[in-house]
């Protein structure tokens, strides 16, 4: 059996307090709930109270319905909700997001920074939607189609976000491409 | 190797780091205080998912319900005798009858 298919049943049981079904269902999507709490937020701990907030949410009642997409997508769903309100929430206080783009240097960061953290700048200089994107379709591997989901938008809109996101990453992430064309970079 | 293949490759190059052990002690406190709690306090969080069309149709009913309660009352008219005809009752000392036989008496009769 598909492991979607036993997602509602684990789940079913798990409200009804069996703490192993519980468990199991955490075990099985508490990372990547993570890395997208974490690629979205950029902090760990951030990320880590989202996915036990998402979790406990789930147990609460949240509404999710086998008929409209896998319990995957749903708890996507609830981490990206979390996720952004808290990076609104920074955003507004910090009024970083606004300076990020013009602070973020390529070439004078190359010097100083391994490549990971360049490529975490990029990403995370790109505009709330498509970052979500780009995370969703690149490091969690998501199809268009449940994205779209996730995020509440049609697909030619998740394809217009992956395509801007890509765009812009190229032009950014230029000075790490080049190297990698010739063969330096594994 | 194509433009995309290469931006994805780069862009594998930033690793998202493992979820503390720390966090999984933490979600189970949290789902052991979440059973804990007795079925009446849970039933003040339940949810009950009902479809839209549903719920239009028992608000509506409940609406025409509510207004037929509520309608005033129309005062009831008095029926008006037909002309040339007198409708009396009296039923001073009446008594039912003792084996069910009923006997027709002629109002002039009774008066005799």
């Amino acid at each position: 059996m598909y492991v979607d298919e036993i997602d509602p049943g684990l789940l079913a049981r798990a409200r009804g307090g069996d703490e192993t079904a519980f468990l199991t269902l955490y075990q099985r999507h508490r990372t990547p709930a993570f890395r997208f709490a974490y690629r979205l937020t950029g902090s760990a701990s951030a990320a880590e109270d989202i996915v036990q907030e998402c979790f406990l949410a789930l147990l609460g009642g949240a509404g999710f319905d086998a008929r409209q997409g896998s319990l995957r997508t749903y708890l996507f769903g609830i981490v990206r909700h979390l996720a952004l309100k808290r990076v609104r929430l920074v955003e507004r206080e910090t009024e970083e997001a606004g300076n990020r783009m013009a602070e973020f240097d390529p070439l004078g960061d190359l010097l100083t920074s391994e490549r990971a953290a360049l490529v975490e700048q990029a990403v995370d200089a790109l505009p709330l939607l498509q970052r979500e994107a780009l995370i969703l379709f690149e490091y969690e591997e998501l199809s268009l189609e449940e994205i779209a989901v996730v995020s509440g938008v049609a697909v030619g809109a998740v394809k217009a976000r992956l395509f801007r996101a890509r765009e812009s990453l190229r032009r950014r992430l230029a000075p790490l491409l080049a190297p990698c064309s010739e063969g330096s970079c594994g | 190797m194509s433009e995309f293949d290469l931006l994805q490759k780069v862009l594998r190059e930033w690793e998202a780091p493992e979820p503390s052990a720390a966090l999984d002690a933490r979600v189970r406190a949290g789902f052991r205080a979440a059973r804990a709690h007795a079925p009446w306090r849970r039933l003040w969080t339940a949810r009950v998912s009902v479809p839209v069309p549903v719920l239009a149709a028992v608000l509506l009913l409940l609406a025409v319900a509510w207004a037929v309660e509520l309608r005033p009352e129309m005062p009831r008219r008095p029926v008006p005798p037909a002309p040339g005809v007198v409708t009396r009752l009296e039923a001073t000392g009446f008594q039912p009858l003792p084996d069910g036989v009923a006997q027709v008496v002629p109002v002039g009769d009774g008066k005799r």
